[in-house]
């Protein structure tokens, strides 16, 4: 589903990704972990098609991301970890935006919007306008908005941060659910316990560059996440 | 600790000249050409406004300066000044005010909320500073010139000090008291934008009834005239006190820094209750409505005029054009025969013109299409998406379809302006029917090559990085090309549309209007949906 190769991205004299390769398959979970500035939302903003990466291409459904942006963007969603929504508008007319863009029909958009707001606890605030949603309430906002074209592709920057504990159970769900019917997610957390439990694959990176990616069970062996991640990160630091 | 907050906000208003994204100010890539560029723009921009002051000042003060009517010239000018930045400024002080992004993080610290207050209140004051030297300089200016007192000069400098605090601390009251009230209502910008316009109004109106009295006050005898202009409450004030008389300018220094104490005690004392109130939000709850289908366009344009529709800093800045383009309409209907009366004198003028009815018919267009030059909304649309840009870059949505649809709020709002305009100017003008067409199908192409030119403007040039929309709006080098070369247009539209009128004939010079506009329409169209709209594409959110 999702093909990177040789994907390179620098800021000035930093490199913020150095050659990077990385495949997720269709019905799996990715996550992406590193330490903060480690390149993880380079990788997937330049993944979504908002940045634009200096070498390498990344495919989507076996489309390029540089050369057919519009394919790509049409059959993905992206969740960044600041859900900056256009404050001026209310919940509803944020969902039924989106779902104009994505070409969503209006059968489906009705019966879709209420089942996603119900499931997040948000029918009632879908009247108000942005401006008055907590950080939480737009990160929902920003869920339901995501899955409401059937995107084939679901990147998320940081998805938990913000979500109550019982949002964070129902997005788990969702993610599974979505990774069962043949979608794919690629998501960034720091919260390594969730990661260990919903990911079928990891992918680690540092100072830009891919450390460890592989399924999660050949990753981990006998030992947690936390503990492996942990390893490689002071790995540099104790040569 | 004001020093800093003050510091801060003057990097702030600098780069909002135009920094790129991303970049500091001692950056190597903001280049000094850039810089130097920016510089002659605003120094192009104060020097066009600061012409336009010494061109009325002239016109006035040759009259009123000869015949000792010091006071009269400037009360017109000081009270002129006054209103204008105070009308301008509401939007703008409750902007900076209430409305900035950083509020939540600065109360989160140990810095008191007037320290706050005062540093936010700073840039709009140093704003309001040059707005008024821009008016009022080359209005003293031409008073020496024309022989005005060294106690006028000295008195209107110390006046011309004294106005933009009296103007800014007006007009922070005022925008405190409509964020007071709008916090409570829903729709807030409309509001807002009501109540600036009411403020508008009331200028032109009451500006209008003092003219009438300075044109009955010359019909006196000096002395009755000067005594009774000295005695026209603040005009009166503000007129003596510029002659440095001295109850009058004590009155007009207690006032000043009274309204400033005031306002400055009130707004600091309910500073975090208004930024951390509620906006306006109404807390019903949602009713499930059948949801209707658009085509992304007409989803993107409607999120857009809403937008615009939202934000009365971006309507009152960008759309002002559209009350005085009606204005213009209205006014010439309600002077219509004192507007046909007057077409004898035009051959007296332009000694060139055989048919003035003819000749005036085939200015019409132009004149309607230099006021519609006043509105520049498409030109802030683009950079306005600041940190949603990863909204629509992340969605299948081509550079075509996104430039296109902020073009539309422009498009939309200014059409049935335009047309209404121009249907008063055929009801009073009553042109040859050969030139209806002209009157009311150019000014429509005129409102497509402004939205046009505001779209290649601000795809040209956008700025992301903004902490209130304002700094887009009004303050970016990206608003001053678009608003000054719409209106640049506009006016060499008409000169030229004049001396084509007098060289070849009103009909001709109709009809080449009319074409050349539509080329370049297609022109900028073509800019526009071609590489702009690429490097829209390339545009990192």
């Amino acid at each position: 589903m999702l093909k990177i190769v040789g994907l390179t991205k620098k800021y000035g004299d930093k490199c913020a990704v150095d050659n990077l390769d990385l495949e997720i398959g269709a019905g799996e979970i990715c996550a992406f972990i590193g330490h903060n500035g480690a390149g993880k939302t380079t990788t997937l903003k330049a993944c979504i098609g908002i940045l634009n990466p200096d070498e390498g291409n990344i495919f989507i459904d076996g489309k390029s991301v540089l050369t057919d942006p519009m394919a790509t963007k049409s059959i993905t969603a992206y969740i960044p970890d600041n859900p900056d929504l256009y404050e001026y508008l209310s919940g509803i007319k944020y969902l039924n935006f989106v779902a104009d863009v994505y070409g969503v029909s209006a059968e489906k958009r009705n019966a879709l919007i209420p089942e996603l707001a119900d499931k997040f606890a948000i029918t009632k605030d879908l009247a108000l306008p942005i401006s008055a949603y907590s950080h939480g309430m737009k990160q929902k906002l920003a869920i339901i908005a995501a899955w409401l074209h059937s995107p084939k592709l679901i990147i998320m920057d940081e998805p938990f941060v913000g979500l109550d504990p019982k949002a964070s159970f129902i997005l788990k769900e969702m993610m599974r659910e979505h990774c069962s019917s043949g979608g794919s997610i690629f998501f960034s957390t720091h919260v390594l316990d969730v990661a260990e439990k919903i990911c079928d694959k990891v992918a680690i990176i540092k100072e830009g560059k891919l450390i460890v990616s592989g399924r999660m069970q050949e990753v981990l062996g006998d030992v947690s996440l936390e503990s492996v991640f942990l390893e490689l990160e002071g790995s540099d630091d104790d040569d | 600790m004001i020093k800093r907050l003050i510091s801060i906000k003057l990097i702030s208003f600098i780069s909002s000249v135009g920094k790129k994204r991303g970049k500091s100010l001692s950056a190597a890539s903001y280049s000094k050409a850039k810089l130097a560029g920016y510089i002659a723009l605003y120094l192009f921009v104060l020097a066009t406004f600061a012409s336009l002051s010494a061109m009325i000042a002239y016109t006035v003060g040759s009259l009123f300066v000869p015949m000792g009517f010091d006071s009269l010239y400037f009360g017109l000018f000081m009270t002129a000044a006054l209103s204008i930045i105070f009308i301008l400024s509401i939007f703008e002080t409750k902007s900076e005010l209430f409305e900035c992004k950083d509020n939540d993080l600065l109360l989160s610290m140990p810095i008191k909320p007037r320290h706050i207050v005062i540093s936010r209140i700073f840039t709009v004051l140093i704003y309001n500073y040059v707005e008024c030297a821009v008016i009022m300089l080359p209005a003293i200016v031409v008073y020496g010139l024309l022989g005005g007192s060294v106690q006028g000069i000295v008195g209107s400098v110390l006046v011309m000090l004294l106005i933009p605090l009296l103007a800014t601390s007006l007009s922070a009251g005022v925008g405190y008291l409509v964020a007071l009230v709008s916090k409570k209502l829903k729709r807030n910008s409309l509001f807002t934008t009501a109540i600036s316009l009411a403020f508008l109004l009331a200028y032109f109106f009451g500006y209008q009834s003092l003219l009438d009295g300075v044109d009955s006050l010359a019909e006196m005898s000096p002395e009755m005239a000067l005594a009774l202009a000295e005695n026209l409450g603040f005009f009166g004030i503000i007129g003596s006190a510029a002659l440095l008389k001295a109850i009058p300018f004590v009155i007009l220094v207690i006032l000043s820094v009274g309204a400033a104490a005031i306002a400055y005690f009130v707004i600091s004392s309910n500073y975090i209750s208004i930024v951390t109130g509620n906006k306006g939000a109404s807390h019903a709850a949602y009713k499930a409505k059948k949801l209707n289908s658009k085509t992304p366009f007409a989803a993107l344009a409607l999120k857009e005029i809403r937008g615009f529709i939202s934000s009365s800093a971006y309507m009152l800045n960008a759309g002002l054009g559209l009350v005085f383009c009606v204005m213009v309409g209205v006014l010439a209907l309600i002077n219509k025969n004192e507007l046909l009366s007057a077409l004898p004198i035009i051959p007296l003028i332009f000694t060139d013109v055989t048919d003035p009815h003819a000749f005036l018919s085939a200015i019409v267009p132009s004149a309607i299409i230099t006021v519609l030059s006043m509105n520049f909304i498409s030109s802030a649309a683009l950079s306005l998406e600041g940190k949603r840009l990863w909204v629509i870059k992340s969605m299948p949505l081509s550079g075509r379809v996104v430039l296109g649809a902020k073009l539309m709020p422009h498009i939309i709002v200014s059409l049935p302006v335009s047309l209404i305009t121009s249907v008063l100017f055929v009801i009073a003008l009553e042109p040859p029917v050969i030139f209806i067409p002209f009157i009311v199908i150019t000014p429509i192409i005129g409102v497509i090559f402004f939205a046009l030119f505001g779209g290649v403007v601000g795809a040209l040039m956008p700025k992301f990085d903004y902490e209130n929309q304002v700094q887009v709006i009004k303050q970016s080098a990206l608003s001053f090309v678009a608003m000054f070369g719409s209106m640049i247009f506009g006016l060499g539209s008409v000169a030229l549309c004049a001396v084509l009128s007098m060289v070849l004939s009103p009909v001709l010079a109709s009809l080449l209007l009319l074409l050349a506009l539509i080329v370049l329409c297609a022109l900028l169209a073509y800019i526009l949906f071609g590489c702009l709209a690429k490097k829209y594409d390339r545009i990192e959110a």
